[in-house]
């Protein structure tokens, strides 16, 4: 019995063990959340080069990947990185190559991730970028913080970088078969890819793009803007027939960069088969070509593959520029450092006539202009050696030296010419930003066995005027505008084709067909109302139409004043007649239906809403001993002592800097009841105050260009919209880290509460009363609405327009889903809570140029501020009575 | 046959140069500075204030401006096509119309003659901006809406035209009609045979200013669907796409600007040799 | 005499004429004079363009002229706009289109093309927009800081002290219009026979012969060239749009047509922009009434 019990217990605890690896293996590694970190220690076996290998498993979360910061610190030195842990995302297609729409036209697939363990090897010291740092044998502590998102981490070490060479690798092979055929994959049908922006799109342009067909589109290419950063990969599956040696071929595009070309590093089966590998370039091009990577003798660069399945990744790499462009970023940021010194002492508009002596009030002066010109020409000579092409790349940075040496000949001319080194700044930072992109568009792959001729393909200029002919002469029968035709009728929905950059969302024909692709997909299968989409401008066209009968059914993306101009007059309908209104509402803000709502009616749906942050940098105000100001007064104390040192401050002339002032002071445009001016109340009255006595009594610049202003750091404090923020991150790299985006200074309230409201714009979606499909019209708002719809529009508008259009949505569920860090996304949020809107009446567009008006007799004219409001005041109120007697509101 | 003329003084004839030349340059500055910033690359684009000259010229904007329509549905070819066919035909169109409604204005006296000139007359001063509305009503009633009807007949329907070559034709001596008349031409022939060839200094006018208008009309207001565009509204979508996209535009600029140039030139071309050769008021 | 027609008879007579004025004349009426009517029709009511027109009568054209003040500042505009780039512009493309006429058959067709070239542009002219910028950095801005000439930079758009004479300068730039072309059409159809009688009977100089030879056979260009310029001088709103706001400072560079065009598509009311249009039309047919004798008796002598 005994022995029994003992047996079974045994079994019991062998049996137990075998579910320990299972649970093992689902939580291995460490989770690490959002501000989390932990430490490995690695050892170095020898002195020698090394990069940091991580293990990781990427959480879903959302689209941007998980970024860690890495301190590698021991044996005295300490080094640290932020690094970009990608995730891995696949085409969700079902068909062969593409899902299709209705008219055989292949659609852009949904990114879908999947969570699965990568690893990575990377560099980790900031100066050298991604290359091998050289350590000395022995152990270091590796600290990760996660900056961004969640990742499992299962482990870390040091990697020596020795990788194989090209001739020990031929050595290493194993046989091949005779009997190996071409393999051929078109390279947008990809297994997987590192970042979810990477689509598929077409070029229809030229008949050898592969396929093309005149009478549908198929999706032929892969890559451009959105394959260019340093970390992204593409990865594809191939089947090898036999083992054998094969030469790759990519057949692609590239007009990004002259010179240098383009970087890409080659990886079979996630290992870099050997070091020649690890920059390929991709040579300038005005047309689809072929590159064969090669030796100098031309001799193709050959790789083995076992008869199987095997991966093969391109991924992006910058080691043939990146020390080039890290030194690039780091002198651009000394040379603005100069420029604002020099600043100081002359102001932004030197006294022509006037020598400042600035070599001797600026004693490193000329010390480091000429330290400057020796980098650049390093730089430049480093640059043309590796070009493999013509260029224009350095002739920038040789101009910069020309203004350089003039300056060090000369240093009583620098005042002057003070405008002509701030645009040799600008020129090489904007160079700079060119050189890091790495843009490459693919077509196909071909891999040819050794022993057999590659064909080339050439581009025959016949087959492709007979496609151009055959395109033009289908155009013709083709019908572009309607779609599925619905069981339940159709609606004709109008996407505002003009210009709405000053909202933050330029709508165009990009757009339009991102909805298309939704809509069909998501809306017509469902509901059974087909879509006609057409691109028109929503200002006269739009009137018109919809006085003569012709309008749409639906308008998307209508600015403020047309709305409301409409809704008064009876044109449009009232969206709370909506099924399911209320849930559909609860994922916006109350602030984005202010300036729809009439009465008891909402005469609109918001689509974007934009309103304002202020930007500062950060390394000035550091230097300065500033902080960022919380309140108006703390403002304008900041604007004296940036003033003190030639800095300026920048701040809209436009009426929502105005409302700004107003709200905060718990005032408005318009009485409660809508029908007068509120503008004679003290409130109204303190606040156009305030605000003109920013541009009489402090001088900030009543015009200014806030890109390059802030760039240059001669503003290094502004307030604008926040989309400016997309703008800074994609057009200002080299001043990453040294700004911040925050809520615009508030004022205290009686409760002592900070209160930072301001107005904001939007724009938004109607129906038009006359529609015949009130019900589909309505449906249609619904869905367009919802987060489901409004996140992939988002996501996949940014991807094809850039990060500098990342769209503003006024949808709260997508806008947590935008590619926002949690930072930013926290500092947009505690703002947007503050965000409210001015109502809209009939005599909206008189108030805007009363107070465009009373601001400029105030400021340019000195007219008594209390005077100018009181009449304008006045004027508004006449207006409103006429405007009343012609309809009501 | 050489004409003798009294002549002008030297110094007459050096400032005269003179300020056409500095004239001329005032003229072309803007469209100097376009052609520019067509040239340039991207990091010069970027300078502010902009510059006037460029230090490395490059084709690359027109290059990416060819790139860029290949990711268009409608190929590039049809806008072109569109805005060709429509400018041609409503230049031809309204050319041969307007000559043909001019000549019996100049020359024939009928019923309400009086009241059509002055009809002409007064529609050349009133603003197209307020007529656009009932303008509007009128196509849609009459089913033009999204057709390019609605952009060709309205162009041909243009008093200017016959205005001007109405004077043209009014200062052609009577005699050569009656002596036509006289050789048993009939109405129709006369205009044909004799009229058109001497008008054709005004036939320039009219036709580059009505391909110059249509050209560069977009239409926008009565076409809709995107196969029936016209070349300047597909290409001025990438005029409001921000500061990546300020040397395309400018290609753009360049571009819209090169048809009307050519059919300038063209035309320039063909009349004066029509000139020297007609013999005009022998 | 050969009759080959009967020219008896109502269509005899006239079958020709109407034959060849009909078939622009029935354009003409459907989309250019039926629309004037329509809008005149439209500046007795109310129309907010969503809804019916509603009659009222001459209470529009009442109230235009008694009670709108900024009526009177755009017709004051106008009015200032008209005279001084009006006939400047039409001396101009006359004294310009005189001086190349002299010139080889090639220079003429590059130098007319070089001064229509504005037209023909369409929207270039926003290049204004740079120059005049008011940034510190615009062009004229950070000339003149250059020079020492200004400490400050200038709103030249937006300030009214200034931004009048900056349309003044761009409305000039783009005057060389169609009456321009036709000034060079016309001097090259000039009679050479003429010169040179006059030549002959003791025609002195350039000027004379400008005044008795060749303006009395260019009375059809100058009357295309006056009825343009009457027409574009008066209608003068689009540039100004865009290169000082709509609407300007304080209504600075407001004109007629700017003022019509506010209330039809901004304030949403039809009718009255309807009225404004009637008055700036009655305006420039008195003009061309005026200028018409002028010009008809000046080719009388």
């Amino acid at each position: 019995m005994k022995r029994f019990i003992i047996f079974l217990l045994t079994a019991l605890l062998l049996l137990s063990t075998a579910y320990i690896p299972a649970f093992a293996a689902e939580e291995r590694g460490i989770l690490l959340g959002e501000g989390q970190s932990h430490t490995y220690i690695v050892t170095a076996e020898t002195d020698g080069e090394y990069k940091l290998s991580i293990e990781y498993m990427a959480m879903p979360g959302r689209q941007i990947s998980p970024q860690v910061d890495v301190t590698v610190s021991g044996n005295g030195e300490s080094f640290s990185r932020r690094i970009e842990l990608t995730r891995f995302w696949k085409d969700g297609t079902t068909a062969d190559r593409f899902d299709t729409d209705v008219k055989n036209n292949e659609i852009v697939p949904d990114q879908v991730e999947q969570t699965l363990w990568q690893t990575m090897s990377v560099g980790f010291n900031k100066t050298t970028g991604g290359a091998a740092v050289a350590l000395k044998k022995g152990e270091y502590r590796v600290d990760i913080t996660v900056a961004a998102e969640s990742v499992r981490i299962d482990g870390v070490s040091l990697a020596a970088t020795s990788v194989l060479s090209y001739k020990e690798y031929l050595k290493g092979v194993g046989d091949s078969s005779s009997a190996a055929t071409e393999i051929f994959t078109e390279a947008e049908l990809t297994s997987g890819k590192s970042h979810s922006s990477i689509i598929p799109t077409y070029d229809r342009s030229n008949y050898s793009v592969s396929p093309n067909f005149y009478d549908r589109i198929s999706l032929n290419i892969i890559g451009g803007t959105c394959f260019s950063e340093d970390g992204q990969w593409i990865e594809w599956e191939i089947e090898a027939p036999e083992s054998a040696l094969y030469s790759l071929s990519f057949r692609y595009y590239q007009n990004g960069i002259r010179g240098l070309g383009v970087g890409r590093s080659i990886l079979v089966d996630g290992q870099l088969p050997y070091a020649e590998l690890g920059s390929v370039l991709f040579p300038y091009c005005q047309n689809f070509k072929d590159l064969t990577p090669s030796d100098d003798e031309g001799n193709p660069y050959l790789i083995y593959l076992e008869k199987g399945v095997h991966t093969l990744r391109l991924q992006v790499s910058v080691t043939h520029i990146e020390a080039e462009t890290l030194k690039l970023e780091g002198l651009v940021q000394e040379c603005n450092k100069m420029y604002r010194e020099i600043v100081e002492v002359t102001g932004t508009a030197p006294d022509v006539y006037r020598d400042y002596y600035l070599d001797t009030e600026i004693p490193g002066l000329i010390p480091f202009f000429e330290d400057a010109v020796t980098r650049l020409t390093d730089i430049a000579k480093a640059i043309d050696e590796n070009a493999i092409d013509d260029g224009s790349e350095t002739s920038v940075l040789y101009e910069m030296v020309r203004v350089l040496e003039k300056f060090i000949k000369r240093p009583d001319k620098i005042a002057e010419a003070l405008n002509d080194y701030k645009t040799q700044i600008d020129s090489l930072a904007s160079t700079m930003l060119t050189l890091k992109s790495q843009p490459l568009v693919l077509d196909y792959i071909t891999l040819t066995p050794e022993n057999l001729q590659r064909e080339g393909t050439a581009s025959n200029f016949f087959t492709n005027l007979i496609f151009r002919l055959k395109l033009f002469l289908h155009s013709f029968v083709s019908d572009y505008g309607t779609y599925t035709k619905g069981s339940k009728g159709q609606i004709d929905v109008w996407v505002n084709s003009g210009d709405l950059l000053s909202s933050g969302t330029a709508s165009g024909r990009d757009q339009m067909q991102i909805i298309r692709r939704l809509s069909d997909s998501g809306f017509t299968t469902n509901t059974g109302v087909g879509i006609k989409l057409s691109l028109v401008s929503a200002g006269e066209s739009l009137i018109k139409a919809i006085l003569a009968d012709r309008g749409p059914d639906v308008a998307l993306f209508v600015d403020e004043t047309t709305i409301a101009n409409l809704a008064i007059r009876g044109a449009i309908a009232d969206m709370t007649g909506m099924e399911g209104y209320k849930d559909a509402r609860s994922e916006y803000p109350d602030s984005a239906f202010i300036a729809y709502t009439f009465g008891k009616g909402v005469y609109a749906w918001p689509i974007t809403q934009n309103y304002s942050m202020m930007f500062y940098r950060t390394d000035i105000f550091g230097e300065l001993g500033l902080s960022a100001p919380n309140t108006w007064d703390e403002f304008n104390r900041t604007i004296q002592k940036l003033a003190q040192h030639n800095l300026q401050v920048g701040v809209g002339a436009g009426q929502d800097t105005f409302e700004m002032f107003l709200l905060q002071a718990g005032g408005n445009i318009y009485t409660d009841d809508l029908k007068g001016s509120g503008l004679k109340e003290p409130q109204a009255v303190e606040a156009f105050t305030r605000w003109t006595n920013l541009f009489i009594k402090q001088g900030i610049p009543l015009a200014y260009d806030f890109l390059n202003r802030f760039r240059t750091g001669e503003m290094p404090l502004a307030i604008s919209g926040y989309t400016t923020y997309n703008q800074l991150v994609a057009l200002a790299p080299e001043i990453t880290g040294q700004w911040e985006m925050v809520p615009i200074p508030g004022t205290y309230d009686e409760q002592g509460n900070l209160n930072r409201t301001q107005s904001s714009n939007v724009t938004g979606a109607i129906i038009v009363s006359d529609t015949d499909n009130l019900e589909g019209s309505y449906e249609f708002i619904k869905w367009w609405a919802s987060s489901e719809v409004q996140t992939p529009f988002g996501i996949q508008s940014e991807a094809i327009l850039g990060k500098a259009a990342r769209y503003n949505t006024a949808n709260t569920v997508a806008f947590s889903k935008m590619n926002w860090t949690t930072e930013e996304s926290h500092q947009l949020l505690t703002q947007w809570a503050s965000v409210t809107d001015i109502p809209q009446t009939g005599a909206s567009y008189y108030v805007a140029r009363c107070i465009t008006n009373a601001y400029r007799r105030a400021v340019y004219d000195y007219e008594n501020v209390r005077d100018v409001i009181y009449r304008y005041s006045d004027d508004i109120d006449r207006e409103i009575k006429r405007k009343l007697e012609q309809i009501q509101w | 046959m050489s004409t003798k003329r009294v002549s002008r003084s030297a110094a007459g004839n050096f400032f005269i140069t003179l300020f056409v030349l500095m004239f001329a340059a005032f003229m072309m500055l803007p469209i100097y500075y376009t052609i520019i910033n067509s040239l340039k690359p991207i990091n010069e684009l970027f300078y502010f204030p902009p510059r006037f000259y460029v230090t490395n010229p490059t084709l690359e904007n027109f290059v990416n401006l060819i790139k860029m329509q290949a990711q268009s549905e409608v190929p590039f070819e049809r806008y072109l096509f569109n805005s060709v066919f429509t400018s041609v035909i409503s230049t031809v169109g309204y050319v041969f119309l307007a000559s043909m409604a001019a000549y019996p204005l100049a020359k024939h006296n009928f019923p309400c003659k009086k009241l059509i000139i002055n009809l002409v007359v007064i529609a050349i001063m009133f603003r197209p901006e307020v007529t656009s509305i009932p303008q509007y009503m009128i196509m849609s009633g009459l089913g033009l809406i999204d057709t390019f009807a609605s952009i060709i007949l309205p162009a041909m329907s243009g008093s200017f035209g016959v205005f001007l070559l109405m004077q043209f034709m009014g200062s052609i001596p009577n005699e050569i009609i009656e002596s036509c008349r006289l050789d048993g031409a009939g109405e129709i022939q006369t205009f044909w045979r004799i009229i058109l060839p001497m008008v054709k200094p005004a036939w320039m006018t009219v036709v580059i200013f009505t391909f110059v208008g249509i050209w560069g009309a977009t239409g926008s207001q009565f076409i809709y669907s995107e196969d029936k565009k016209m070349l300047i509204t597909m290409l001025s979508n990438f005029t409001s796409s921000g500061i990546a996209m300020a040397g395309v535009s400018a290609a753009v600029g360049v571009v819209m600007l090169l048809p009307p140039v050519i059919v300038f030139l063209f035309s320039q071309r063909s009349v004066v040799e029509t000139m020297a050769y007609s013999g005009l008021k022998g | 005499m050969n009759k080959r027609k009967s020219t008896s008879g109502f269509w005899g007579r006239y079958g020709a004429s109407y034959f060849l004025l009909g078939w622009w004349l029935i354009l003409f009426l459907v989309f250019t004079v039926i629309p004037i009517i329509a809008a005149v029709i439209l500046s007795f009511t109310n129309f907010d363009m969503v809804n019916m027109p509603k009659f009222v009568g001459i209470s529009n054209y009442v109230t235009l002229l008694l009670d709108d003040e900024i009526f009177i500042k755009s017709l004051s505009n106008t009015l200032f706009y008209a005279v001084v780039t009006g006939p400047l512009g039409y001396i101009m493309s006359f004294v310009v289109a005189w001086m190349i006429s002299e010139t080889g058959r090639t220079v003429r067709s590059v130098l007319t093309l070089i001064f229509y070239a504005p037209s023909l542009a369409g929207n270039v002219y926003m290049i204004w927009m740079y120059i005049f910028s008011g940034d510190s950095y615009g062009i004229l801005n950070s000339v003149l800081m250059r020079l020492g000439l200004i400490t400050a930079p200038l709103q030249w758009l937006t300030d009214p002290a200034y931004n009048s004479y900056v349309v003044i300068i761009v409305v000039l730039w783009m005057s060389m219009g169609a009456g321009f072309l036709s000034f060079v059409a016309g001097f090259q159809q000039l009679n050479k026979e003429l010169f040179e009688a006059g030549a002959i009977d003791g025609i002195r100089n350039r000027w004379q012969e400008l005044w008795h030879i060749t303006l009395p056979q260019m009375v059809p260009q100058l009357l295309i060239g006056a009825v343009l310029t009457i027409s574009s001088s008066f209608a003068i709103g689009a540039q100004n749009a865009q290169l000082t706001g709509n609407p300007s400072t304080d209504y600075s560079t407001h004109t007629l047509l700017l003022h019509m065009s506010d209330y039809g598509y901004a304030r949403f009311e039809m009718g009255y922009a309807s009225t404004i249009a009637v008055v700036l039309f009655a305006i420039m047919v008195t003009t061309w009434a005026v200028i018409n004798r002028a010009l008809r008796s000046m080719s009388n002598d």
